[in-house]
């Protein structure tokens, strides 16, 4: 239990941290090492596939893409975020309103109808599970795939090539030296 | 652990986290600020699906649908940051509230 809620409270401070810093590479970094949290969890919860894929997928590969975006773009960028004050003294109080209102939902309604924890309907396997009882996810994953693919290569047809050098100033230079 | 107990203890972590996320978007005008708000989402999804995976004793169903909504995000991402570069590159700017025309 302790261990649950160490992890629970680190996730927490790291998704606070990456909302919150005004850095955007300490905000990727403190992202990425939130999905890193997540996927411990994952683990302690005896899901693994799915904490691999949290870790390699979320800690890895979008914590790559922000970084280089941000690499790309952050030259001259002011870093400063502007904020309404308000908002920061209203954080807190929404959260303490937001966290009391489920408490008395689930303890005065939700209590006595939690899910039975009982044996329900299981498939044999996860390989069962992913590709006969959910094989219309994985078309689904593969349609989602090929129309991101199509969505980048049509959001740069018109830049030569690979997303720009690092440092490329917009709309003042020619796409690489056509 | 009760495992009741423990779906609760992340319904309210899941509760803070989508908070979070809602702020993260509501507040901030940078657009890779609102991709790392709509990930923190994600997250708190992740964090709630798995949950009842474990509390249903079901974690094979649960483990496959969260694996479809990594790929989903991550699809969403590498597209989401296509734009941003692009906005950067036609703007000279990450604020939101410079996209004000449709037509750059």
């Amino acid at each position: 239990m302790t261990l649950h809620v160490v992890l629970l409270g680190l996730l927490v401070a790291f998704l606070i941290l990456a909302v919150f810093l005004t850095d955007l590479l300490k905000a990727a970094i403190a992202l990425a090492l939130g999905s890193a949290v997540l996927a411990i969890i994952f683990f302690w919860f005896r899901m693994p596939y799915a904490g691999v894929f949290e870790l390699s997928v979320c800690a890895g590969l979008v914590m790559v893409l922000l970084v280089s975006t941000i690499g790309l773009t952050r030259r001259d960028e002011p870093e400063h975020e502007e904020r309404n004050k308000s908002g920061w003294l209203l954080l807190p109080i929404l959260i303490l309103v937001a966290v009391g209102i489920i408490d008395v939902v689930i303890f005065a309604f939700l209590h006595t109808r939690m899910p039975l924890v009982h044996s329900t309907v299981t498939t044999p396997s996860f390989s069962d599970t992913l590709w006969r009882v959910r094989w219309l996810d994985i078309l689904g994953q593969l349609a989602i795939i090929l129309v991101g693919v199509f969505a980048v290569l049509a959001l740069f047809r018109n830049e030569g090539g690979l997303p720009g050098a690092a440092g490329e100033r917009p709309a003042d230079e020619e796409p690489h030296g056509h | 652990m009760d495992t009741n107990v423990i779906w609760l203890y992340d319904l309210l972590i899941v509760a803070v986290i989508f908070l979070l996320g809602f702020v993260c978007l509501v507040s901030m005008r940078n657009v890779i600020k609102l991709l790392i708000g709509i990930e923190v989402l994600a997250k708190g999804v992740s964090l709630a699906l798995v949950a009842s995976g474990y509390v249903q004793r079901n974690p094979y169903l649960m483990q496959s649908v969260v694996i479809t909504l990594i790929v989903i995000e991550v699809v969403v991402v590498a597209v989401a940051l296509a734009l941003v570069i692009n906005l950067y590159r036609r703007t000279g700017s990450l604020d939101i509230r410079k996209l004000t025309k449709l037509k750059w």
